[in-house]
């Protein structure tokens, strides 16, 4: 491949303001909707994470706008409740705050606002939830409220209490007036259902009780430290299991407060500099700090005696202020995420800390956010309300004669346009056609379109702006061109799908291109999800459409959602430009429909589509699209192999003649391409489907992901994309994630895996089980820390010696491997049948290597490229090379982040007195 | 000028009679021996141990009856020479003694009547603490501490020694052996343990001195580490001592050992653990019920099976072993009650709470809370309890090893100390942190006094200190000679990859630059600096910035000063861990009247800051040049405030070449015996001469206070050794000079300087005018390591020892140095060879090193060295003796006849004349003497309440007892520090005392008036 190595894309990371877990601790037994974890920017955006067993799927984007920020997030749980022996589990809900007077409740389903409620109080600024009814509670006193209730701390001094019931939000209560005496309430817990903790700026912490609104204690820190400000600030309360309040302050030090007395029991001086954020464990056994001097600090408790604290452990993991944290525990994982202005999610581990490595998850959105017409070189970046698009030339070292590089200026790449879009909303997709002369642009509340020319003289894009059929205006949270540039496919906010035929393909500059009055509406597959699932947990957020291809000819659609399920739809019959536009156009109605249908539309609308077909063509579902199974996790890469073969001229094919029946007949042929989709799930489970068929592919049938390279399979970050190589014959898929670039060959098989797997079970078995086929995940965050380099001061595992003699050695620190082990897929029996005997597999092997078959490799990666925010085809390439390609990394040290209060090496003097 | 020599050279003739010079002719063929296993001149006959020997066929068929011939004789030859002299007298005493003159054994040529011979080499005083950690006596009123084989006793009040016990090795001991560790019997707090490298195990009285001279010896393969628990079973209480060492089969292990002094015979024993690796600490507590132990990276911690064991023989532990990354350097564990047993098994309810601090080689403390119960609550199928968490804390402030690390008593803080110089005390409650910073060096050992009031603090420098807990203030200070010490192993933390810093290749030893004050002959005046142990392989450059004062008398430390800058009160590392380096004293020489000391300092960047100049070509050698300082520096001793002070600087005093601006090396100074007045010569091949001149402003004299004037030091005559237009064709010949010498002669009349470049040519100068008076030719060759008068004679030290006597303008007998060490690099020739002599004696003394090879790479492991006397008149040495270490300076006892000589082990001897009184007899004697007082010593405190005056002569009047007597009407009272009382007190043993009426006025002087101010180090 040819290379162009960009790292002068500016994506500007986004503060993390909020993380916040939708449980902090799932137990074994307890029935709870899948845990989400949403971090909130300063930019607005909300994204939801999947902790999915440790693989952290960043799964979709709440896209904010300007100047809106999200300073607080807070889940609840609606209580389950058992119906005919079934139990519905309560719903999830997310609020959010964002120093305003206004508390906000989000649809995830739909990426919108739900709901608003705000009053006359000051900013907003911490808020929390309401520990849920315990059972023991529930049991007590029948009659009580089972909901959990927001409490939000406000600048002006003031406590405001939100009830959520009756899926409602509104202002139940003003707890504490505001005054402008009073300090600001910068951290705000409830200790149990009534009482309510808050960290002021005025050295002090509060206590009160919800029911009366009443004063229970004043806790004050006394005054600060000489030479600082006299009021301490009190950035984070938290509270243990048993009562005990521990808060962290300006002076670095957190402080552990009797939960009954309210009497100070322990102060531990572990930060240099402020604390901006604590967590817990669950049964109250570790506490974490975060601070302005970037560290992270454990605590754990020592002695048996009057449980006292000790600092632990400390580490930077953050390379600026850790201001935010959450942790949860619960379904394999037990995780601390932290966050900051470095804009990388950190996933520290909780229980194995210190045997275990920490993640950092990156910081740019799973969606590349880059785009490409190759046929122009042209390179597309987008974030926030911008777009910018650059020319990507070969490097002017590499042309040959020196004639050209006279002609041609100096870089390899130039800013050809930047496009700042109107009003407040943040760009959710936006894409280009593959000619370069279409640019369209999403939020969540309108499409816009742009038409990209040529400035003649110089070497820049002329933009104009094209008026958009009104049928656009619900906005999309996906948009993308067909590769031929004839569809415009839409999925909405909602995740419905519409396409749109554009009339006058942008092939001449002069006139602008129109779209066909009458959208296509597509519905997917209804899944029947039971009711229960439907109303309670997340609801129908599973069903939000996420990824989105065409093939190549631009005939197959696929579209998949964040629950594993994959859509394909077919343009069936051939092209009749003759049609005329229908008058009848009901696009206004398909846009109305389309916001109160939902997204399991019925069988009418299909009829519908069927009869309107475009120039005498139409989107119908394919019929073999039930065929596909659902995947275990969420796809994240769909992409067809681009057809080796040049798409045939339809000159050749008789078109239907009309009827008086059938005034614009339609054919219902099937399109015959390249079918062959290419998934790849968020745990890295790599399928190919046949789409048309709708099995797997014989390659795929052979090559399960458990034969792929086991240090593929040892990888943990996401895939991101995939770029094909067909060029000479190849059947080569590229793709990428964050950290590296694969290679797979997928004209061969893999290698069979090595003897071991081929032995009959018995040890092998056990082995497996800890070594694992697929991704050694530990307990969430990065793999295990080996033996030789432990931090810890102390083994993994002990050796006893009584008198000499040698006993035995035994494990000191429990393996999490052991607690949950997932069942490990074992197909490749099955695999290997179907690659035939193994003799035969032997022989293509030997023969493969007469034939120098081994110069080719199977698989091929890299590490050199990180972080790669994407990777994107930019022309052709030259011959024998393959495509030539744009990798964009965004390195973090690049990004500027902003300046830190503390300096680099400070410390060391302020340590000793120098 | 010759005349002025003739003269001077009566009164020589008249000392050393032909008669006497023929009596060490005769005798000196085996002079006396010291009782320690010295090799002596005997060795001589076993030609594979004798330094200077080389195989070529010299022996006694050489021409050594032309004793006069002016050309240079072999030095080896010499020693042949001698030898089969010696050779046919031994034939002949073999004959009537049964002795076997094996090499090693000198004591086993003790022929009593040659034993009276002309020259002694006394016992060494001063020493260097061994790195272990000091014991406190129980009732804190001593501090014991170790030099390599003799423990020493201090006081804790006045920091004084109180007694020195050497105990005595097995006789074939290796020269070696030292002390590896020693503790407080728990059971009896008077005894004493302390084991020995060789496995020799000694119970000591340190109270009475006794019990030096039986000894267990534990093993043949030697002893690693020790430590002693009382224990008590079978209705017997005993002292169980706990040793590892290397087993026979390699591997090690740890015995337990009951040795008791009733049956010396039988000593049952245990091996309670054995392991392929090297346990280097180990520890016990609960009266040996638990067991702590470190081995390389691993922790063990083991406990009693029973107490229920009537011999030793039937000790049973058990153990458990984890792993840290890192090898463990310190390891403190503290012992409590178990007060909550919620949750335990039942077997562990009655374990103590066991806490273990670990410090590794990286500078990171963990903590393990409650380890012994965590460990063992372990279920019969190997799995720990839930819930359980055996993460220890880990505190990681130090940036390099750990070199100790404690508990305190209460368990709340924890003390830890490395090569940062900061005593660091974590508070562990709070996680605060509390820093004693700028200690004069690495801080070793630290250790909690038992009633934990105080710290005693040992340090690199071979220094100890006790801090009080409350107000870390020093409270007692125990110095040692803090020159430079070779390592006797090597170190832990060596395994720990550090950026290289430069260091000197081929190894040599840095030599000290001493001198003794003449107006004060015991007062010795060293260049010392942050005493790092010398590393044999890669030594790196080392500084010495600092002058140490050390009383050779008393045998301990008078005071400190810095001579250069530096980094005690800086930052004393950069950023990438380079420590910074400080100027280097290379010379330093005092007047003849004591008053004035001139050094001289050069400092020169390391190569790795400014190596970025190699991309623009530069040559890095020029740069450094460039770079360097030197400093010459003329010092004025002040009675007032007891210091040096300095008085004038000249900087770059010699430059580089005749052309050049930058500063250039000093090669040699040299100190006028009859006036004030110093000569320096420099790479620039230039002599200076250096006077004072009274400091006039205005034509006005500048006057002190006290209305005397203010001197400044300045050049009188630089003399260009070499024709100035030679010089030019040369080009840059100049810079060529790679060593040179002055010297003096005693009546100041002439001086003599010969450089190395300048053609062989030694130049005889007149140092009033500045005129070369005469030259000579072929009196050195290769690199000139030293030059000195010895009456009309000049003795020069090159490649060859010559003798000159410029009267008569004669070689009087030159002889060449053993090949071997004139292979040696110039650099390890200047710095590791020496040439002193002794006007009382008309001797003089040269010192010559033998390096060992370490794998095929020279190496200072196994270096040794002689030291060789000749008389003026005989060209046959009067004694030889062998050091085991490298000498690394070499003076002339000022008071009596012989020289002081002081290696590599930070030792002082003393070459003597039978006869005359060496200065360090009395340091000595001390503890022999104070020996017969220490039952009145713990009466001291009942004593002091009479206040009388002449008691206080003999004990030794504790100043702290007399603060705290005084504490209520402190105003009206003087206050009198330790240090004044220790000046009028510790000068020598009570006969060598003044008068005593003296002493009572000096007493009376300090209380009853202001005491002087001084300054207390």
């Amino acid at each position: 491949m040819d290379i162009h190595r960009c790292r002068f894309v500016p994506f500007p990371p986004s503060t993390i303001n909020a993380l916040a877990f939708s449980h902090s601790h799932i137990s074994k037994d307890q029935k709870a909707a899948p845990p989400r974890l949403a971090v909130g920017r300063a930019n607005g955006d909300i994204e939801l994470w999947n902790p999915q067993g440790g693989a952290w799927l960043q799964e979709t984007i709440i896209r904010g706008g300007k100047d809106r920020s999200i300073d607080g997030l807070v889940w609840t749980q609606d209580p389950n409740e058992e119906v005919d022996g079934k139990t519905f589990i309560g719903k999830s809900r997310l609020f959010s705050i964002g120093y305003t007077t206004t508390v906000t409740e989000w649809d995830l389903a739909k990426g919108r606002p739900l709901r608003q409620a705000s009053g006359n109080h000051g900013e907003i600024w911490c808020i929390a939830a309401q520990p849920p009814l315990s059972k023991s509670e529930k049991a007590a006193t029948p009659g009580q409220l089972e909901g959990q209730r927001l409490i939000a701390g406000c600048t002006d001094g003031a406590l405001v209490l939100y009830s959520t019931e009756d899926e409602d939000l509104q202002l139940q209560r003003v707890l504490v007036r505001p005054s402008a005496k009073k300090a600001k309430v910068i951290s705000v817990v409830f200790q149990n259902r009534n009482i309510v903790v808050a960290g002021c700026t005025d050295s002090t912490i509060r206590i009160y009780d919800i029911r009366t609104g009443a004063v229970v204690r004043n806790m004050t820190l006394g005054s600060g430290p000489k030479g600082g400000p006299k009021e301490i600030i009190v950035w984070a309360v938290k509270v243990l299991r048993d009562g005990t309040i521990v808060s962290g302050d300006s002076t670095g030090e957190i402080k552990i407060w009797d939960g009954k007395l309210h009497t100070l029991r322990q102060r531990i001086k572990s930060h240099q500099q402020d604390i901006l954020s604590l967590a817990t464990n669950f049964d109250g056994s570790a506490i974490f700090s975060g601070g302005m001097d970037r560290r992270t600090v454990v605590y754990k408790p020592i002695g048996k005696g009057k449980s006292r604290w000790a600092e632990v452990a400390h580490r930077r993991f953050h390379t600026h202020d850790v201001k935010t944290m959450a942790s949860f525990e619960g379904s394999g994982l037990s995780v601390i995420v932290s966050g900051g202005p470095d804009a990388s999610p950190t996933v520290v581990p909780l229980g194995q800390y210190g045997f275990e490595n920490q993640r950092s998850l990156p910081f740019f959105p799973q969606d590349t956010l880059i785009r490409s017409a190759p046929k122009q070189g042209l390179m597309m970046s987008f974030w926030e309300r911008e777009v910018h698009i650059w020319h990507i030339r070969k490097d002017p070292d590499s042309a040959e004669d020196e004639e050209d590089l006279e002609n041609k200026p100096p870089q390899g790449r130039k800013l050809v346009a930047k496009i700042l879009i109107k009003g407040e909303p943040n760009i959710t997709s936006a894409a280009l056609n593959s000619e370069g002369s279409l640019l369209a642009v999403s939020t969540n509340s309108e499409i816009k379109l742009f038409q990209l020319r040529p400035k003649p003289e110089e070497d820049i894009l002329r933009v104009s702006k094209l008026p958009v059929p009104s049928s656009f205006s619900s906005g999309a949270r996906l948009i993308q061109f067909s590769p031929d540039g004839k569809w415009l496919c839409i999925v909405r906010p909602d995740s419905q799908i519409v396409l749109s035929r554009l009339l006058t393909p942008g092939t001449s500059s002069t006139s602008p291109p129109t779209f066909h009055p009458r959208l296509t509406k597509i519905a997917r597959l209804d899944r029947k999800t039971e009711k229960h699932v439907l109303l309670g947990g997340l609801g129908s957020y599973n069903r939000t459409v996420t990824q989105l291809a065409f093939s190549a000819d631009s005939r197959i659609l696929a579209v998949s959602d964040i629950s594993g399920h994959i859509d394909t739809f077919v343009l069936t019959g051939q092209e009749d430009l003759s049609q005329q536009i229908s008058p009848d156009s009901d696009a206004a109605s398909s846009s109305s429909s389309s916001s109160s249908s939902s997204s399991e539309s019925d069988s009418e609308d299909e009829e519908d589509a069927k009869t309107k077909a475009i120039f005498g063509q139409t989107w119908t579902r394919n019929p073999s699209a039930a065929l596909l199974p659902k995947l275990p996790s969420a796809p994240v890469v769909l992409s067809f192999r681009p057809s080796a073969i040049s798409p045939k001229l339809l000159n050749g094919t008789v078109p239907l003649h009309p009827t008086r029946n059938t005034p614009h007949p339609i054919s219902h042929a099937l399109p015959t391409g390249e079918d062959r989709l290419l998934v790849i799930t968020s745990t890295s489970q790599i399928y190919e489907f046949s789409v048309l068929k709708g099995s797997l592919t014989p390659w795929s049938r052979r090559n399960p992901t458990s034969v792929f390279p086991d240090e593929f399979k040892r990888t943990l970050e996401t895939v991101r994309g995939c770029i094909w190589d067909t060029s000479l014959g190849r059947e080569r898929a590229w793709i990428y994630s964050v950290g590296w670039i694969w290679m797979f060959d997928l004209s061969r098989d893999f290698p069979s895996p090595s003897g071991e797997r081929e032995l009959v079970n018995g040890d092998k078995s056990k082995k497996r089980k800890r070594n694992g086929g697929g991704k050694e995940r530990a307990s969430g965050a990065g793999g295990a820390i080996p033996d030789e380099l432990l931090g810890t001061g102390i083994s993994r595992r002990m050796q006893r010696v009584v008198h000499e003699e040698v006993l035995e050695e035994s494990t000191l620190i429990q393996d999490p491997m052991d607690v949950d082990e997932a069942e490990e897929d074992n197909v490749p029996e099955l695999a290997l049948v179907r690659r035939g005997s193994k003799d035969e597999g032997k022989g293509a092997k030997g023969k493969g290597r007469e034939n120098g078959y081994e110069a080719r490799p199977h698989e091929w990666h890299t590490f050199k490229y990180r972080p790669i925010m994407g990777v994107v085809l930019v022309g052709k390439g030259t011959e024998g090379l393959g495509p030539e390609v744009a990798v964009v990394e965004r390195p973090a040290w690049e990004a500027g982040l902003p300046g830190r209060w503390e300096g680099e090496q400070e410390w060391r003097e302020k340590e000793v007195g120098l | 000028m010759a005349s002025a020599l003739k003269r001077k050279r009566g009164p020589v003739e008249v000392l050393d009679t032909p008669k006497r010079s023929k009596s060490v002719k005769t005798q000196s063929g085996n002079p006396l021996l010291p009782a320690n296993g010295k090799v002596g001149w005997e060795a001589a006959f076993n030609p594979s141990q004798d330094l200077l020997i080389s195989t070529n066929g010299h022996n006694g068929n050489h021409s050594h009856g032309t004793p006069e011939s002016p050309e240079a004789v072999d030095y080896e030859a010499y020693v042949q020479d001698e030898k089969y002299k010696n050779a046919l007298k031994q034939r002949e005493k073999l004959s009537k003694n049964p002795v076997h003159n094996s090499s090693n054994k000198s004591t086993a040529n003790p022929t009593p009547d040659k034993a009276k011979d002309l020259w002694k080499l006394s016992e060494p005083i001063g020493g260097r603490m061994i790195n272990a950690d000091p014991v406190f006596s129980s009732d804190e009123k001593f501090i014991i501490v170790a030099n390599r084989t003799t423990i020493n006793i201090y006081s804790t009040s006045n920091s004084l020694l109180t007694r020195s016990i050497k105990p005595i090795l097995k006789d074939d001991a290796p020269r070696s052996t030292r002390i590896v560790a020693y503790c407080l019997s728990p059971t009896h707090s008077n005894i004493l343990w302390v084991a020995f490298s060789d496995g020799s195990v000694f119970r000591i009285d340190w109270t009475a001195g006794t019990g030096a001279n039986n000894h267990w010896t534990i093993s043949s393969t030697g002893c690693i580490y020790m430590t002693v628990s009382s224990m008590e079973s079978a209705g017997r209480r005993r002292d169980v001592v706990f040793t590892t060492e290397t087993k026979k089969d390699g591997g090690f292990r740890i015995t337990a050992q009951e040795m008791s002094p009733e049956n010396p015979r039988e000593s049952p024993t245990r091996t309670i653990y054995s392991t392929p690796n090297r346990i280097h600490f180990m520890t016990t507590a609960r009266e040996g019920s638990v067991f702590v132990a470190a081995s390389g990276n691993r922790v063990l911690l083991g406990r009693l099976r029973s107490t229920d064991f009537d011999s030793v023989e039937n000790i049973r532990y058990e153990f458990r072993i984890f792993e840290s990354i890192e090898a463990i350097k310190s390891l403190d564990i503290r012992v409590s009650d178990r007060k909550e047993t919620e949750g335990l098994k039942k077997s562990l309810q009655k374990s103590p709470v066991v806490d273990v601090v670990v410090g590794d080689i990286r500078g990171v403390l963990f903590v393990h809370n409650d380890l012994l119960a965590k460990l063992f609550s372990q279920h019969a199928d190997g799995k720990l309890p839930p819930g359980l968490s055996l993460v220890p804390r880990k505190l990681h402030w130090h940036r390099q090893v750990v070199h100790t690390v404690k508990w305190s008593l209460d368990g709340n803080y924890i003390i830890s100390g490395g090569a940062e110089t900061v005593l660091v005390l974590w508070q562990l409650d709070t996680g605060k942190q509390q820093f004693l910073p700028h200690m004069s060096a690495t801080i070793q050992n630290v250790v909690v006094s038992p009633s934990g009031t105080s710290y005693a603090i040992q340090l690199a420098d071979n220094s100890a200190m006790i801090l009080s807990t409350a107000e870390l203030e020093p409270t007692a200070n125990i110095a040692g000679i803090q020159a430079s010490v070779l390592e006797s192993e090597e170190p832990l933390e060596a395994q720990v990859q550090k950026i290289e810093e430069p260091s000197w290749q081929p190894p040599l030893v840095q030599h000290t630059p001493a001198v003794i004050n003449p107006a004060n002959p015991s007062k010795l005046l060293l260049g010392v600096g942050q005493t790092q142990e010398i590393s044999a392989t890669k030594p790196l450059l080392m500084s010495n910035p600092f002058l140490q004062t050390f009383d050779l008398g008393a045998g301990h430390n008078l005071s400190r000063q810095a001579l250069t800058r530096t980094n005690i009160t800086n930052v004393n590392a950069a950023p990438s861990l380079h420590r910074l380096s400080e100027p280097r004293v290379t010379h330093m020489k005092i007047s003849h009247n004591g008053k004035w000391l001139a050094t001289v300092d050069e400092w020169t960047p390391p190569a790795r800051e400014y190596d970025f100049l190699t991309h623009r070509g530069k040559d890095l050698s020029v740069e450094q040049q460039q770079r360097r300082e030197v400093f010459l520096k003329f010092w004025q001793w002040s009675t007032e405030s007891d210091t040096w002070e300095l008085v004038s600087r000249i900087d770059a005093p010699h430059s580089l070449g005749p052309d050049s601006g930058d500063a250039g090396r000093i090669f040699s100074l040299a100190a006028d015996p009859s006036s004030l007045r110093f000569s320096t010569i420099g790479e620039d091949a230039i002599v200076r001469t250096w006077t004072m001149k009274t400091r006039k402003r205005d034509g006005v004299v500048v006057r002190a206070k006290d209305g005397s004037a203010f001197r400044n030091w300045h050049c009188q005559h630089a003399i260009c050794l070499g024709k100035p237009e030679l010089l030019e064709k040369a080009g840059n010949g100049a810079n060529d000079t790679t060593s040179a010498s002055v010297a003096i002669s005693e009546d100041g009349s002439v001086l003599a300087a010969a450089c190395d470049n300048d053609d062989g040519l030694l130049h005889l100068l007149d140092p009033d005018s500045g005129v070369i008076r005469i030259s000579h030719t072929d009196l050195f060759e290769g690199t000139i390591v030293g030059m000195e008068f010895l009456g009309q004679d000049l003795i020069i030290l090159s490649n060859k020892l010559c003798v000159f006597d410029i009267v008569s303008e004669e070689i009087r007998f030159a002889v060449k140095v053993a090949p071997n060490t004139a292979s040696l690099s110039s650099k390890q020739k200047q710095e590791m060879m020496h040439l002193a002599v002794d006007q009382r004696s008309r001797t003089f003394a040269l010192a010559l090193p033998k390096l060992g090879t370490q794998s095929g790479k020279p190496s200072l492991w196994a270096a040794s060295s002689e030291l060789t006397v000749f008389h003026q008149d005989s060209r046959e040495p009067q004694v030889t003796e062998k050091f085991s270490t490298i000498i690394t300076a070499l003076l002339p006892a000022v008071s009596s006849e012989g020289y002081i000589v002081l290696d590599t082990e930070a030792e002082i001897y003393t070459v003597m004349k039978k006869g005359s009184q060496a200065v360090t007899s009395l340091a000595q004697s001390t503890s022999a003497l104070e020996l017969d007082n220490v039952p009145e010593e713990s009466a001291v405190e009942l004593s002091l309440e009479e206040e009388d005056a002449e008691e206080a002569e003999d004990y030794l009047l504790t100043p702290a007892a007399t603060q705290d007597e005084e504490d209520d009407d402190e105003s009206e009272y003087p206050v009198v520090t330790q240090q004044q009382l220790s000046e009028i007190f510790d000068i020598g043993p009570s006969f060598a005392l003044p008068p005593m009426e003296e002493m009572f006025y000096q007493v009376a002087g300090l209380f009853s008036s202001k005491p002087l101010a001084q300054s207390v180090s």
